[in-house]
C-alpha cells in the first residue's frame, strides 16, 4: 500500500512536470512577433506613401511657389514684383525633387553662395515637410532624403542632399525605402554647367549619369 | 478493491506535451510558409514599386524632351509651317537621346531592371494634342511588345510590365500662344486702322483748332506704335508696355529702369543680356490677368514719310485741293496724304506663358525656370496709310 502510494506520487509529479514542459513550450512560441508587425505595416506604409508622394502634383498638397532669388535686390521697381515669382503646381514633387537638384546642383568643396535659386530650395524643404506632416501624421517619425551624386571628377565631385525630418519623438528605426529617379539633364548640358559655372572641363569618358536616390525612413514613436 | 486509473498520470503528461510539440511544429511550420509568402509578396511590392519608378523616369523623359522641342520650335515659330508636327518629331529626337541613356543606365545600375523597346527599327513617336486651356499633352507611343521587366535579386520572382504608351501632361500652355499669335499675325490689319484714326482725329483736330495740319513725323511714329500696343492689348490682354513707355516718355526713363535689371542680371548670371533675354527671365506682369500673357516686341522704326496725294499736293503746293460745288462759288477744301513707316528690320512679336513660368533652363551659369516664349517675325517692313480730310474752309498741309 505504501508503495503505490509512493508510486502514485511520483507519477504525479511526473505529470505536473511534463505539464509545466508543456506550458512552457506553449509560452516561449509566440505565434507572431509584434515588433516584427509593426516593422512590416511601416514597410508597407513607408512605400505607399513615397510612391503616391512622388507621383503626386504639388497642388494636390495646396501648391508650391517661389520667387527668383538675388535679383531685383537692389532694384526699387516696384511691377517687377510677380515677375520674380514661379508658380509650379502643376509639377510632380518627383518632378520638383529633380528640378531642385538641377537648379542648385554644386560643386563639393566649393562653396556656391550666389545662386538665383536658393529659395527653391528652401521653400521646397518646408513644403515637402508640411506635405509629409499631413501624411504621416504622427504615426511614425520620419526622415525623408534626397540626394544625387556623389559623380566623382577626379578631385572633386558633385553632390547634392536634401533632407526633411520629423525625428522629434523617435526611438528605432523601423524601415527605409529607396526609389531611384534619373536626372533629366544631358551630359553635354551637365559639361556646359561645370565648365560655365566652374571652370571645369569634364574628362573625356567620365560616366555622368546623375541618379537621384529618394528615401524615406520611418522611425517608432 | 482494486482500482486502477484510465492510465497514469506521467503516461497522460506525456502526451500532452506531445500534442502541445505537435501543435507548435505545426504553427511554426505555418509561420515558415508565412514568411515565405511574405518574403515573397515584399519581393513582389519592392519590384512594382521599382517598376513605378522608371515608369516615372520614362515619363519624366518624355516630359522634358517635350519641354526642350517646344522651346527650340517656339523661339523661331515663323519657320515652321506646322508646329505641332515640328515638336513631335524634335521631342521624340530628344526622347530617343535620352531613352538610350537611361536604359543603359539601368543595366549598369541595377542588373534587375531591363528595359526592352521592341523593333528599334520602328521609332517611337511623340505626338502632342491640346490638354484644355491650351496646355499640352504628349504621348509617346513606343513599339508593341516595349516593356520594363524586372527580376528579383534570387530569381525566383519576376515582372514584365507593358509599356507601349506613355502620356504626360506638360505644364506650358503652347497651343493658347499659338492661337494667339496667330489672331494677332492674321489681324494685324487692325493695327493700321488704327493707326489712320488716331491721324485723321489729330489732323481733324488741328484744323479745328488752328485751320492747318501739321505732319510730324515722331507724332505718327508715336500714333503708329500705340496703335501696335492696342492691337497687343486687345489679343493678348498685354502689351510690351517697357518699350512703349520707353517711345513715349524719352529714353531716359526705360533706359533707366533696364539698365538696373540689366545691372543685376548680369552679375548674378555672368552672361550680357538683351531687353528681350530679360523678358524670358522677368516677363512683364500682364496688364489683364487673363489670359495671362507678356509681351515683346521688337521693331525700330527707321523713317516716317509723308506724300500728298491730293492735286494740290502733288503739285507741291502746302494749301489744300479745293473742290468747286456746282455754280456758286463754294468749295470743300481736299487734302490727302499718304503716310509711310519703314522699319530698319522685320518686326518681332514675342509673347510669353506668364502664368506657366515652369521649362528649366541653363542660363548663364544656372539653370532657372522660364515661361516658354513664341516669337514670330512679322514679314513686312512696311506699313502704309492714307489719310484723307475734307474742309468747308480753306486749310494748308505742313510737314515737320
Amino acid at each position: 500500500m505504501e508503495k503505490r502510494g509512493i508510486g502514485c506520487t511520483a507519477d504525479v509529479m511526473v505529470f505536473a512536470l511534463l505539464i509545466s514542459t508543456a506550458i512552457s513550450i506553449l509560452c516561449a512560441f509566440s505565434p507572431a512577433d509584434p515588433r516584427i508587425n509593426s516593422e512590416r505595416y511601416a514597410e508597407s506604409f513607408a512605400r505607399s506613401t513615397l510612391l503616391s508622394f512622388l507621383n503626386c502634383t504639388a497642388d494636390q498638397f495646396g501648391g508650391f511657389s517661389y520667387r527668383l532669388g538675388g535679383l531685383g535686390s537692389g532694384v526699387n521697381i516696384p511691377f517687377i514684383g510677380d515677375s520674380l515669382k514661379r508658380q509650379l503646381g502643376h509639377k510632380t514633387i518627383a518632378q520638383l525633387l529633380a528640378e531642385d537638384i538641377l537648379l542648385n546642383m554644386c560643386l563639393e568643396a566649393r562653396e556656391v553662395t550666389l545662386s538665383p535659386n536658393r529659395e527653391m530650395d528652401d521653400k521646397l524643404r518646408v513644403f515637402l515637410k508640411s506635405v509629409l506632416d499631413n501624411t504621416i501624421d504622427g504615426r511614425f517619425g520620419y526622415r525623408l532624403r534626397a540626394s544625387a551624386g556623389p559623380v566623382d571628377l577626379g578631385f572633386t565631385s558633385f553632390n547634392f542632399n536634401l533632407v526633411v525630418e520629423d525625428l522629434s519623438c523617435a526611438r528605432i528605426q523601423l524601415c527605409s525605402e529607396t526609389q531611384l529617379l534619373s536626372l533629366p539633364v544631358s551630359r553635354a548640358e551637365l559639361t556646359k554647367i561645370t565648365r560655365n559655372q566652374h571652370g571645369i572641363n569634364l574628362p573625356r569618358g567620365l560616366k555622368t549619369e546623375l541618379v537621384i536616390e529618394v528615401s524615406l525612413e520611418l522611425w517608432s514613436t | 478493491m482494486k482500482e486502477r486509473g484510465f492510465m497514469p498520470f506521467s503516461a497522460a503528461g506525456a502526451l500532452v506535451v506531445i500534442v502541445v510539440l505537435g501543435m507548435v511544429a505545426q504553427a511554426s511550420f505555418s509561420r515558415h510558409q508565412r514568411s515565405l509568402d511574405t518574403i515573397s509578396d515584399i519581393s513582389i511590392s519592392s519590384l512594382q514599386a521599382m517598376a513605378a519608378g522608371v515608369c516615372g523616369d520614362l515619363q519624366l523623359a518624355v516630359k522634358y524632351a517635350t519641354y526642350r522641342a517646344l522651346w527650340e520650335v517656339c523661339k523661331d515659330a515663323d519657320l515652321h509651317d506646322n508646329g505641332v508636327s515640328a515638336i513631335g518629331l524634335l521631342a521624340t529626337r530628344y526622347f530617343l537621346e535620352h531613352l538610350s541613356g537611361l536604359i543603359s543606365g539601368y543595366s549598369s545600375r541595377d542588373a534587375r531592371i531591363e528595359v526592352v523597346v521592341c523593333d528599334e527599327a520602328r521609332r517611337p513617336l511623340i505626338e502632342i494634342s491640346d490638354a484644355g486651356n491650351g496646355y499640352v499633352t504628349a504621348r509617346a507611343s513606343l513599339p508593341a511588345g516595349s516593356k520594363i521587366r524586372l527580376t528579383s535579386w534570387d530569381d525566383k520572382t519576376s515582372l514584365a510590365i507593358p509599356f507601349e504608351n506613355i502620356e504626360v501632361f506638360v505644364d506650358s500652355r503652347y497651343f493658347l500662344l499659338e492661337q494667339k499669335m496667330n489672331e494677332f499675325v492674321e489681324g494685324r490689319g487692325k493695327i493700321i486702322r488704327s493707326w489712320r484714326t488716331m491721324e485723321y482725329s489729330q489732323a481733324l483736330v488741328a484744323l479745328f483748332l488752328t485751320g492747318r495740319v501739321e505732319l510730324v513725323r515722331s507724332r505718327s511714329k508715336t500714333s503708329f506704335e500705340a496703335a501696335w500696343a492696342s492691337h497687343e492689348l486687345d489679343i493678348f490682354g498685354s502689351s510690351d508696355y517697357w518699350a512703349t513707355a520707353q517711345g513715349l516718355a524719352g529714353e531716359s526713363v526705360g533706359a533707366e529702369i533696364l539698365s538696373d535689371l540689366f545691372d543685376g542680371t548680369e552679375g548674378l548670371f555672368g552672361i550680357s543680356m538683351s531687353r528681350e533675354n530679360l523678358y524670358g527671365l522677368l516677363p512683364p506682369v500682364p496688364i489683364r490677368p487673363s489670359p495671362g500673357i507678356s509681351v515683346y516686341h521688337e521693331f525700330n522704326i527707321k523713317r516716317v514719310s509723308y506724300r500728298r496725294e491730293d492735286p494740290a499736293g502733288l503739285l507741291g503746293l502746302p494749301t489744300a485741293t479745293p473742290i468747286p460745288i456746282g455754280s456758286t462759288g463754294a468749295a470743300i477744301w481736299w487734302g490727302q496724304w499718304e503716310i509711310t513707316v519703314e522699319m530698319d528690320d522685320v518686326p518681332v512679336e514675342k509673347i510669353f506663358d506668364f502664368d506657366n513660368p515652369t521649362i528649366p533652363l541653363l542660363y548663364g551659369n544656372f539653370y532657372v525656370h522660364e515661361p516658354l516664349a513664341y516669337r514670330w517675325k512679322i514679314p513686312e517692313k512696311r506699313f502704309v496709310t492714307t489719310v484723307t480730310v475734307f474742309s468747308p474752309k480753306p486749310f494748308t498741309i505742313f510737314t515737320k
